[in-house]
């Protein structure tokens, strides 16, 4: 059970850092390898505002959430926008150049070392034989409450339902009158800010250092087409169940292998369900249609 | 016409390489230091580097070598094997070095064939690798205990503290898993303890919260720890998040960075022990000798134990008695000469400068380092370390004694 727990804590992580990696998937049409490079800067730029001027680490972690965010705006439109017309391919080898671009300014930044967040643990919660830390309980709690409020955003509100519809049929968007550019550049900021939201998370757990984005985003695929590109739900689904199979993994098999736990999944379900682990929704959905 | 063009070219590219091997006797002599100054061995590098710096500026100062000035180029390997290669090529096709030194287990082992081809004579002064156990002694040179010393004398050290079952928590590295097999096979096949969990994993991973968990759960009387820093500071974060502080831990030498110490020293009643190679500081002029000039060049003194900085002065003078004894910098001659001016018989000289006296005196040398007697075996592996019970005592790491190697412990096969 104990086990469990760390696999949530993991897959919550999972599920925010794919989330945003989707959004841009869903609506621009193309993998972004850049995000991971966006959590690698939200880590580094959570370390030193905390480690280096004493920020307090909610502080710390918004400020880097937003200043992200807009990062991602304006990296759109010097990059993406000028080359969107020419397809998925173009989007998917800019991004790459843009992700060694970024990993190459992180190098310049922040040097090689690793960092490391100061312990903001906290205490230690215990019962039934399992136990959890006030910041696993934090980032469990702070990884469903964006992902709540992203729900609300898209289903309740007029921008958010815009972000749907160009999702849903680009052109057709465009050709009722939906603001495509300001949904872009919301999408852009809401990808970003979930990827840097989750470089926070991994530095709090872990170690910071110039690798933590090459190391997630393929994992981050996986969780991306387990949980099929176009479902939330799905997403946080994959998220959750990579994070747990992932760490229960651990009791069976050395956890050496734990990788290979997750691409192992990714590709049975890309051999039995192509469209991720709600296809069978989907399917139900297209006899409606 | 294409064929005399392509001849021509081949004479020309022929004649570059010449010309380049010309310049080999003149201009400075170069020394390579090619290190972790980033990634897990960063935490030492600063050390490392001014260790360096003191013995090129001791051979400067002493006229150079071959009354050529020394100049040492320092590369980041970023403490990986991918680095060091394309280190190594650049100290080699760029920079042209003579010698080599600094290098740590996995860079070593990446470069090894490379080193042999290109006959540049190698020290390697951080690096313990068992792959060198039997393969030195030609072009490569080890100036630290094996990764079998360490894998041993961290078993003689549990044995020596009583316990009887340990858990091990294992990152997947060179430079790692050999002291960590060696210790498993040691402690369990000849002094009869049990493992209670062999737990690997690879660096990099999001979190470690279930390998520590399955270590440390598994009743162990203590957890054997073998990892990079950058993986050791997460491992012991989640150690102290979850409340194992009370199972006392042995670390292999690659945890003994002053954080790791900060991290456990904080924790009332956490034990941590190291049983390293240490330094040979008592009645040792080389070693008196040094201190200040390293205090000087890195404003304070050096560390107490061995943090890797005393062997990266000792492999430089002993690459500057070298070619002095072999009369040029080419690299087999070299090579040669290394175990002539480490091994006895010889005068004892404890400086370059002493050495250099001595050689031109027509007297064989025995140089005594920082660190040891620095005598070798046939294979290029140093003789006789040093070797302590290392543990952290008031937030730092401090020898608690020099230990000898229990003779009756013998390398697993």
């Amino acid at each position: 059970m104990q086990n469990v727990i760390f696999g949530i804590v993991t897959g919550s992580i999972l599920a925010v850092a794919t989330l945003g990696f989707a959004l841009v998937r869903q609506t621009e049409n193309f993998l972004n390898i850049a995000h991971a490079q966006m959590m690698a800067l939200g880590a580094f730029i959570g370390v030193v505002l905390v480690d280096t001027y004493g920020m307090n680490i909610f502080l710390a972690g918004a400020i880097t959430v937003v200043g992200l965010g807009a990062l991602g705006v304006v990296l759109s439109a010097v990059f993406f926008q000028p080359v969107r017309h020419q397809g998925g391919t173009v989007l998917l080898f800019t991004s790459i150049g843009l992700a060694l671009m970024m990993y190459a300014a992180i190098l310049a930044l922040f040097g090689t070392q690793a960092r490391f967040y100061p312990d903001v643990s906290g205490s230690l919660y215990r019962f039934a034989g399992i136990n959890i830390a006030t910041n696993e309980l934090v980032i469990i709690g702070l990884a469903f409450g964006s992902i709540a409020a992203l729900q609300l955003f898209l289903n309740g509100t007029g921008l958010g339902r815009a972000v749907r519809a160009v999702a849903s049929n680009d052109d057709l968007a465009r050709v009722r009158g939906v603001p495509v550019r300001t949904v872009s550049n919301t999408i852009w900021f809401i990808s970003s800010a979930f990827g840097a939201m989750a470089g926070v998370m991994l530095g709090v757990l872990g170690a910071v250092n110039t690798e933590i984005g090459w190391h997630n985003i393929l994992i981050v695929l996986a969780a991306a087409v387990l949980g099929g590109l176009r479902s939330i739900t799905g997403v946080i689904l994959a998220g959750l169940l990579l994070g747990i199979m992932m760490d229960v993994s651990a009791l069976f098999i050395p956890t050496s292998y734990r990788p290979v736990v997750a691409f192992g999944v990714l590709v049975a379900v890309l051999i039995l369900r192509p469209e991720g682990i709600l296809s069978i929704q989907r399917r139900k959905d297209a006899v409606v249609a | 016409m294409k064929r005399v063009l392509v001849a021509l070219l081949a004479v020309g590219l022929v004649a570059a390489a010449a010309c380049s091997g010309d310049t080999e006797e003149e201009g400075p002599v170069k020394m390579g230091f090619l290190n972790g100054q980033s990634g897990d061995y960063g935490p030492w590098g600063g050390w490392a580097l001014a260790a360096a710096e003191v013995a090129v500026e001791e051979l400067n100062a002493a006229g150079g070598v071959l009354g050529r000035d020394v100049e040492l180029i320092v590369e980041d390997n970023g403490s990986t094997p991918e680095g060091a290669v394309s280190g190594f090529a650049e100290l080699t096709e760029v920079d042209g070095i003579h010698a080599l030194g600094g290098i740590e287990s996995d860079g070593m082992v990446a470069i090894f064939e490379t080193v042999h081809e290109l006959q540049i004579p190698t020290i390697c002064s951080t690096c313990g690798t068992t792959e060198l156990d039997n393969t030195g002694g030609d072009m490569v040179f080890r100036i630290i205990p094996s990764d079998t010393d360490n894998g041993i004398v961290g078993a003689q050290v549990a044995r020596d503290e009583g316990y009887r079952s340990v858990a091990m928590l294992v990152e997947l590295s060179e430079g790692t898993e050999s002291p960590a097999n060696v210790f498993k096979a040691v402690f369990t096949e000849q002094m009869g303890g049990t493992i209670t969990e062999d737990v690997r994993f690879n660096a990099g991973e999001t979190t470690y919260a279930a390998q520590v968990a399955q270590a440390f759960e598994s009743n162990p009387d203590a957890v054997y720890i073998a990892a990079g820093f950058e993986t050791g500071v997460p491992l012991l974060n989640e150690w102290q998040r979850r409340g194992y502080t009370d199972i006392p831990m042995i670390f292999t030498t690659d945890l003994l960075s002053p954080e790791i110490a900060q991290i456990v020293g904080s924790v009332d009643g956490a034990s941590a022990i190291v049983g390293a190679t240490a330094y040979d500081t008592e009645n040792n002029p080389a070693w008196d000798a040094y201190v200040p000039r390293f205090a000087e060049k890195n404003d304070g003194d050096p560390p107490e134990i061995a943090f890797y900085d005393a062997w990266q002065y000792d492999q430089y003078i002993i690459l500057g008695l070298a070619m002095a004894k072999a009369g040029t910098t080419d690299g087999a001659a070299v090579a040669a000469a290394i175990p002539d001016i480490a091994n006895p018989p010889g005068v004892e000289v404890f400086s370059y400068a002493d050495g250099l006296a001595q050689l031109d005196a027509g007297n064989d040398i025995d140089y005594h380092g920082t660190t040891s007697n620095l005598n070798l075996n046939s294979v290029g592996n140093l003789l006789s370390p040093v070797m302590a019970v290392i543990s952290v005592q008031d937030g730092d790491w401090a020898v608690r004694e020099n230990i000898e190697l229990d003779p009756t412990l013998v390398k697993p096969s």
